[in-house]
């Protein structure tokens, strides 16, 4: 057999790839020293299925899953970097103890343990539990997550309990809630594929989200005519470069705008009546407002008519009028789709609310190519932490801390004493760091984020992180590192193995392929050392017990310190029993089920049997998406997902339509969603005489949240180095600056000086930075008061006052 | 080195075989096949830059609506 070389192979395996693309047919080639495995992406929340090249230990290749239904193969520039983002030179890879000269001492697993624990233990001894505080992350693998909620809820007894999905997913958590109940969207990544109508608001997904993207485009190719493409953003972004009709509103401005296109739908007749009846009326968010009829509603609309708003909205009437007749054609389909546009901002959780008032109205949902769909962030804000209850306020599986039978459900399932549970929840995230800045909060552990840069107004907080004890635990020296008292090394993605959660209630395993470097040890296995030591030193003691994955039988082995699991699936058999029978029912989802499924599980999924891959939509009965479908499955290669929602044929739940969410607002709204009616807002913080511009801030398509992995990819790197500002050419003009230029934004928190980019992506009147740039804090700047949050505790990223000066 | 894996997507049937002769006129492309979703080839340049570079040019062709990854391999210096 003749010897293939590398480049061969590498050509060969390109060639195989792009042929299998392109519906060509293709021999198989094998290299018998490359073995690939099946994980899911690092990065975003889409969650492309990934098959990792082993070689010697190491991931030497990477190509996408043809199988997963939700990159069909495809990857973006991030994705085929994953090899790289393993092997920076600088990996931390010992645990390390800042000295009293400041400088950091290498210590054995040991020592850092045991100074943790008894620093930890001493504290709540002292301070009370409430001392110290966990902050995680997006990335946590849900085990993990799950491990540090009930160390810190379960064992310890405190609700100091966050995570970096507060500051990018909290609002879309409070749309979803506040419209149906329950969180997270009803629809799945096919809609994406049968559309006619893509309403993207608030995200730039041509760079953020570009496998999905890349389903836009297939969709709007095939069908150039019937298909539009609405893109509502302030700045003339790749996606809005691509859309039929971009709304170029002016910052703040888009709860008019979206007002404005409920007037319209209604005005115009293009309301779905029929879906009205799974609908009801209330005024403002929550449980404070009336109940009201839908003429109330229609009259309330009459201020926000487009020729009335359009001026403050920034967008033509005509323009408002045609967005909300393509949204709301009869027989045609509607997808939204939005991001950090919406959900960090003041009116965050307004903003989703008004989007899904625009489907309801329109009965855009539950149907063919139909929904209204946050998009995520990070691979797993989902499943560690929504679903998984990983902030202050929530329980696993959608349950909450404050109510005092979901605490005890958890205890029995937890194995530990309710008392010990924490009734009332503290504060969101930004709240725990005031805490810690106010030292109430005295020690804190930071694991897989980055929040001394992301933070808003990071200069105050990353004091604070110096003056407390502080645990982070990252794979690479960051910005948040550099503040610590104890670093820990982790090992990273296919170093050790979890299962993560996505947008579309979809979760996927990714297993362990290789070996993390140096003592860098899992974030699971730190989280599980600790609590072994701090429950000791407490006194308190956990059951163990072993769950069989199928039957759900527990069997109590016996009273242990610690978490009362080992290993990850252990963990996750413990975390499964949280959802069973909940609306987030991941009972199906069994590790033999997520290993042989590429793009995983959909909850509601309450059966194991093999072949089910969960549900698709929800809310919708087998008859209704028998009759609107035409079929009640879909099938893949590995099995088969639902058109319906599993979770409410079990409950033998009626209806064809049947909004079930069980939450503090349901009186008066049982089984219906509601269309909240909510007076249009601007952000806290607008500009004014003294700041008159306004900062946005965000990401760009080369790296990834603060930079941490991307910028170590010498490409990555390279593409884009550093932080700009992106000026308008009006205020270019204004400013008298080019291209190239250094110009010094101030903000009432901070200033910073950065090179100028004039474009005609930005927006006259805003200005916006990218916020990757470990050494150009754009978070020094950004506004962190507590009325600039949404209703859901989110800061507001996208919209600050500044100066500009020349600099 | 650097070797990418790629479907050109044409701009309609009609034009394959133009994007095709013109691909493989290129130093460094070797078209694999015209499937229904497009002109399978690989693209191979000394580094990832002169790629990225490589696969744009491609991109900006009249008859050419994209050009979709589905391989990248490249060797960090």
């Amino acid at each position: 057999m003749a010897k293939v070389t590398r480049r061969e192979f590498i050509k060969a395996s390109a060639a195989a790839t792009a042929m299998a693309m392109a519906s060509l047919p293709v021999d198989a080639i094998a290299e018998p020293s490359i073995t690939y495995g099946r994980a899911q992406c690092r990065f975003c929340g889409t969650g492309c299925t990934v098959l990792a090249g082993i070689k010697n230990g190491k991931m030497v290749a990477v190509k996408g899953d043809a199988d997963s239904p939700i990159n069909f193969g495809r990857l973006c520039m991030k994705g085929y970097s994953l090899p790289h983002i393993m092997y920076g030179k600088d990996r931390l890879k010992r645990p390390m103890v800042r000295q009293l000269n400041g400088r950091y001492k290498e210590v054995s697993w040991d020592e850092a343990l045991d100074l943790i624990a008894d620093r930890f233990a001493s504290l709540i001894k002292n301070h009370g539990t409430d001392s110290v505080a966990w902050y995680g992350s997006g990335q946590n693998t849900t085990q993990e997550a799950f491990a540090a909620n009930k160390l810190f809820k379960g064992i310890i007894g405190t609700a100091n309990v966050e995570g970096n999905p507060r500051l990018c997913m909290a609002s879309a958590v409070g749309g979803y809630l506040n419209t149906f109940g329950a969180d997270e969207p009803a629809g799945t990544y096919d809609d994406l594929d049968m559309t006619d109508c893509f309403f993207i608001i608030g995200s730039n997904m041509a760079e953020q989200h570009p496998m999905l993207f890349r389903r836009v485009i297939d969709r709007k190719t095939a069908y150039p005519d019937r298909v539009k493409v609405i893109v509502a953003d302030p700045r003339y972004t790749p996606t809005a470069r691509y859309a039929d009709l971009h709304l170029k509103f002016r910052p703040g401005y888009d709860t008019y705008l979206l007002n404005s296109m409920a007037y319209v739908i209604i005005e115009e007749g293009l309301i779905d009546e029929e879906h009205l009846n799974y609908c009801t009326f209330r005024k403002g968010l929550k449980t404070k407002g009336d109940f009201v009829d839908f003429n109330a509603y229609k009259i309330f609309l009459a201020d926000y008519a487009p020729d009335k708003v359009a001026s403050q909205v920034g967008v033509p009437a005509e323009d408002i009028r045609k967005a909300a007749r393509w949204f709301g054609r009869k027989g045609y389909a509607t997808l939204s789709l939005w991001t950090m546009g919406l959900n960090q901002r003041t009116k965050g959780v307004h903003l989703n609310c008004q989007v899904h008032n625009l489907h309801l109205l329109t009965g855009k949902i539950g149907k063919p190519g139909c929904d209204s769909l946050s998009l995520t962030g990070q691979p797993n804000a989902c499943g560690g932490t929504r679903e998984q209850g990983g902030l202050t306020h929530i329980l696993p599986g959608h349950r909450a801390v404050a109510n005092p039978k979901h605490r005890a459900q958890i205890a029995e399932i937890w194995g530990v004493d309710v008392k010990w549970m924490p009734k009332k929840p503290t504060g969101p995230a930004v709240n725990m760091f005031m805490r810690l800045d106010e030292g109430k909060i005295k020690a804190i552990w930071i694991n897989t984020t980055n929040p001394g840069q992301s933070l808003p107004n990071a200069g105050r907080y990353r004091e604070a992180m110096k003056k407390a004890f502080t645990i982070v635990s990252d794979i690479y020296p960051t910005r948040t590192t550099e503040l610590a008292t104890v670093i820990l090394p982790s090992a990273m993605w296919i170093e050790k193995e979890g299962v993560m959660g996505q947008t579309d209630r979809r979760s996927q395993f990714i297993p362990k392929l290789i070996d993390p470097p140096g003592e860098a040890r899992t974030d699971f296995w730190q989280i599980k050392e600790v609590a072994k030591r701090i429950a000791k030193k407490l006194g308190r003691k956990t059951k163990y017990r072993v769950i069989d994955p199928v039957s759900g039988k527990v069997k109590q082995v016996k009273e242990v310190y610690g978490l009362g699991f080992e290993t990850e699936e252990e963990a996750w058999n413990e975390y499964r029993l949280c959802t069973r029978g909940q609306d987030v029912d991941l009972w199906g989802a069994t590790y033999e089920k997520l290993k042989k499924h590429a793009g995983g599980i959909q909850w509601p999924c309450p059966t194991t049997e093999l072949n089910n891959r969960g549900s698709a939509k929800r809310y919708i009965s087998k008859e209704y998406a028998q009759r609107i479908f035409g079929i009640t499955t879909k099938r893949y290669r590995t099995g088969y997902v639902t058109i319906y929602d599993q979770h409410l044929e079990e409950k033998g739940m009626k209806g064809p339509i049947n909004y079930y969410g069980h939450h503090p607002f349901k009186k008066g709204s049982k089984n219906k969603a509601i269309i909240r009616v909510l007076k249009a807002g601007l952000d806290y913080e607008m500009p004014d005489r003294e700041y008159p511009y306004v900062l946005n801030t965000g990401r760009v398509i080369e790296h990834w949240h603060s930079g941490t992995m991307t910028m170590r990819v010498r490409l990555l790197r390279e593409l884009n180095p550093n932080a700009y500002v992106e000026v308008s050419p009006e205020d270019a003009k204004k400013l008298n600056i080019s291209s190239g230029d250094k110009l010094k934004l101030i903000s009432r928190r901070g200033e910073i000086v950065l090179p100028v980019w004039v474009t005609d992506r930005a927006r006259a009147g805003m200005v916006f930075v990218p916020w990757f740039d470990e050494n150009k804090l754009i978070n020094l700047l950004t506004v962190d008061h507590p009325k600039s949050w949404s209703g859901a505790g989110e800061p507001d990223y996208k919209v600050c006052a500044v100066k500009l000066m020349k600099a | 080195m650097a070797i990418a894996g790629a479907v050109v997507v044409p701009m309609d049937k009609e034009t394959e075989n133009t994007i095709k002769k013109r691909l493989n006129a290129i130093d460094g492309v070797e078209v694999h096949g015209i499937g229904e979703k497009g002109i399978a080839v690989v693209i191979e340049a000394d580094d990832i830059e002169r790629l990225r570079k490589l696969s744009e040019e491609i991109k900006k062709w009249e008859e050419v609506i994209d050009v979709q990854l589905s391989y990248l391999n490249w060797e960090e210096k």
